[in-house]
């Protein structure tokens, strides 16, 4: 008996999007970084594109498909960068539930972007902290972190305002 | 921009220094450096003295040299030399030993994490 599997125009567009993350997630982990721990994470600009434009739930799923799927490819599932990443990303999402669930639309894509980074660096930063380095020097860490997680969560942010406006005028 | 990102990023921005001295900035002087040597008394030195002490120990003379608010093991017999590769100790309650000779020196602060130690 075949399986049948009813898919729905929504699906499809979380999966198109979801691939959209990977591919970056992906481009961007080949990228080399000056210090450990610091990347771009230009992916949140389709979580937080997908979050404006088609609501909380769907930017989860888009987001969650990219860790997931994304680990899978480069070969990281279940690591330690797994479990970084996973908790980044829902720190992030839940960071973005508040925010769209109190802000909604008074939020641009820079506010999102700058809430994500900044949640993301937070819990991954908790979940390195409590799995892996439980030592009071990883602070001395945090305030770099910071600071790059808010250069480029303003810069993703950018970029998601042009693809909302490039968007906007097709 | 909406209102609600640039009062955000204001925010945020005006946070940024306030971590950065929150966590750079040393919660506690340190002022003497704890050197404890197998079966006696702890002593302590000034780590705004510069000096260099010699200590025998089992295996023979370990240096260690307090400088500059800063200490690390100069020399010390050992195989492995842990001791020399712990480097300077900076900030209050950082830690480095010999355990080979017997040596173990430690930044103290006002509060003590280590309550007591035995080789």
């Amino acid at each position: 008996m075949a399986l049948e599997l009813t898919t729905h125009k929504e699906d499809h567009r979380i999966a198109y999007l979801a691939a959209l993350a990977i591919a970056i997630h992906i481009a961007e982990s080949a990228f080399p970084s000056p210090i450990p721990g610091i990347k771009p994470g230009l992916a949140n600009v389709v979580t937080v594109a997908v979050l404006i434009e088609f609501g909380w739930a769907a930017a989860a799923w888009v987001s969650l498909l990219r860790v997931i799927v994304g680990s899978l490819i480069i070969g990281t599932f279940l690591s330690p960068t797994f479990a970084l990443s996973l908790s980044g990303a829902l720190a992030s999402l839940s960071v973005l539930f508040i925010a769209y669930r109190l802000f909604g639309h008074a939020y641009g894509p820079v506010g999102y972007c700058l809430l994500a980074s900044l949640a993301h660096i937070g819990g991954q930063f908790v979940a390195a902290y409590l799995l892996f380095i439980p030592h009071a020097g990883l602070i001395n860490l945090l305030p770099i972190l910071l600071t790059a997680a808010i250069a480029f969560g303003l810069a993703s942010g950018w970029i998601t305002q042009a693809m909302i406006n490039t968007r906007a005028r097709e | 921009m909406t209102t609600a990102d640039k009062l955000t990023l204001t925010i945020i921005l005006l946070l940024l220094p306030w971590v950065y001295f929150w966590a750079w900035h040393n919660h506690e002087d340190a002022r003497w450096i704890k050197i404890t040597q197998s079966g006696q008394e702890p002593r302590y030195y000034a780590i705004n003295e510069t000096r260099t002490l010699d200590i025998e120990g089992p295996l023979g003379t370990t240096t260690i040299q307090i400088e500059g608010g800063q200490a690390r093991f100069v020399s010390s017999p050992c195989p492995n030399k842990l001791c020399i590769h712990s480097g300077w100790l900076k900030s209050a309650n950082d830690f480095a030993a010999c355990l080979p000779n017997r040596i173990s020196m430690i930044f103290a602060g006002d509060t003590q994490i280590i309550d007591s130690m035995n080789y």
